[in-house]
């Protein structure tokens, strides 16, 4: 025989008649693309945060060495710039720290809109470095255990460029909207999930102090390999949109806050056990709201539907919402 | 983020035999669920460049391969022979050739069964193979004789049965 001539045919012959299940293999390799895009854009971002880190570095350099010789002394001196001097970026508020995924999982919990009522809280998990601090929260609201999980990122402005370019592109899918909000901040959200696996359910804000936060919910405990527990994600695209527009994300909190939150979990390493932000009388449960609407069992009306009109609340009364008047991009 | 333009076509188009050349690399029914939803990730990230692409079908098998090679290479400690049978219903099975041309493909390299299953399941050229590769066409040669001297004498002098049932 010729196997130079007849191996092509018994290639073929042979995977010719497999079946693949074309819609699971679609499915994760969409999520797969978008694992390794946000691991690019976390990428540009760190890479951002590292360039800004050292012109700060040079600055501070520059400014001791140009008051040392001003002033006639040594840059070792530790001599403070003179009152006035500008810097390249503001140092952080005094008894302030960088933002730990500890504080992102608290801020996360204490967010969670009333109308969930008694909430378990089942694990959590987080994890900061330069540029970035994420948290990954598994609730219970009595309707199925659904995970979440909290971003925040610092853009670069190429980072900035990029979304914008996307969120400015007229082409988008039918599970994903992306806008153009009022104070030029960038709001982005997608429902989605392959048939038969978790609904992914995702809210992302570019804000334009160039700080990314971004929410994701499933309707099942884990982002991965995990059957629904329920039917949708617990939060409606709305209570997700209030949520990453709150005031209360912020690169540096109050060294308190990060204190008392640090127990909360082991820094990236598995959650410790079940957290509550219950009484201690109710160590398991949230308390339930006070209204008279039962607990949310499932979206009533389609995330497009809810985003045609987001009516979200930010905490600073005084501030215009940006979210509240939003112009879809072209 | 939104779903990029005509990606869910092209992956939806492409999966089967994409799948297909997976499964002649590992033999793994699972295995090339993996790498096939890599290689589709893959072409996700970079499909806002995929006009540049002469060929994005074409690339996105070279795309699995590379990425066959490079999971191999990290996994060898955990490489198994491959005798899985497929578990998911199939149009017409042909157990016998599968299974045969599997154990026969799994004696070879990882580099010596990417090389056969470029050059004669995807039909590309030396040249072609070796570009993809990232070696010589003259190194592709000796690497596709030695791999079909291999698969000579663990299919037998006579495969006509294997061919024509």
């Amino acid at each position: 025989m010729n196997l130079d001539d007849e191996l092509a045919e018994l290639m073929h012959r042979a995977v010719d008649t497999l079946d693949p299940p074309t819609d699971r293999l679609v499915a994760g390799g969409v999520a797969r693309g978008r694992t390794l895009r946000r691991r690019r854009y976390f990428t540009l971002a760190a890479e951002g945060a590292t360039c800004v880190l050292v012109l700060v570095a040079v600055t501070a350099m520059t400014v001791q060495l140009v008051t040392a010789r001003t002033h006639g002394t040594s840059a070792s001196a530790g001599v403070k710039p003179p009152p006035g001097t500008p810097t390249l970026m503001a140092a952080p508020p005094k008894g302030t720290v960088a933002v730990t995924g500890q504080v992102m999982a608290q801020t996360l919990l204490d967010l969670l809109p009333a109308e969930l009522g008694n909430v378990k809280v089942i694990r959590m998990s987080g994890r900061s470095f330069t540029g970035f601090a994420a948290a990954e929260v598994v609730i219970d609201d009595g309707h199925g255990a659904a995970e979440l999980a909290i971003s925040m990122t610092y853009w670069t402005p190429n980072h900035r460029n990029i979304v914008s370019a996307e969120c400015s592109d007229s082409a988008v899918s039918a599970d994903a909207v992306c806008r153009i909000l009022s104070d030029g901040g960038l709001l982005s959200t997608s429902h989605g999930g392959a048939s038969g696996s978790a609904a992914r359910w995702q809210v992302q804000l570019g804000r334009t102090d160039n700080v990314q936060i971004e929410l994701t919910e499933w309707n099942a405990p884990t982002e991965k390999d995990a059957r629904p527990t329920r039917l949708s994600p617990p939060l409606t695209m709305s209570q997700m949109t209030t949520i990453v527009g709150s005031g209360r994300w912020q690169s540096h909190v109050s060294a308190a806050l990060a204190a008392s939150a640090a127990s909360l979990f082991p820094t990236d390493k598995q959650p410790t056990p079940a957290y509550t932000n219950a009484p201690p009388a109710a160590q398991t449960t949230r308390p339930a709201a006070q209204t008279t609407e039962p607990p949310l069992t499932q979206v009533n009306e389609p995330p497009s539907a809810q985003l045609s009109n987001p009516t979200p609340a930010l905490p600073s009364p005084t501030t215009p919402s940006p979210l509240a008047t939003v112009r879809t991009a072209h | 983020m939104r779903e990029p333009d005509g990606f869910t076509a092209f992956a939806n188009a492409q999966s089967r035999s994409l799948f297909g050349t997976a499964w002649l690399l590992t033999g793994d029914w699972h295995t090339s669920e993996d790498l096939v939803q890599e290689a589709l990730g893959r072409m996700y990230r970079y499909w806002h460049r995929i006009d540049r692409i002469e060929n994005p079908a074409a690339y996105a098998h070279t795309v699995l391969v590379r990425a066959f090679l490079s999971q191999r290479r990290r996994r060898s400690s955990t490489e198994r022979p491959v005798r899985d049978l497929p578990d998911a219903p199939e149009r017409e099975p042909d157990h016998a050739l599968r299974i045969t041309l599997a154990d026969a493909l799994a004696t070879l390299s990882k580099r010596d069964r990417a090389v056969l299953v470029l050059r004669y399941l995807e039909d590309r050229s030396v040249e072609q193979v070796a570009a993809d590769l990232d070696r010589s066409p003259g190194a592709i040669r000796v690497q596709s004789m030695r791999a079909l001297s291999r698969l000579r004498d663990v299919l037998g002098e006579d495969t006509t049965e294997l061919v024509h049932p």
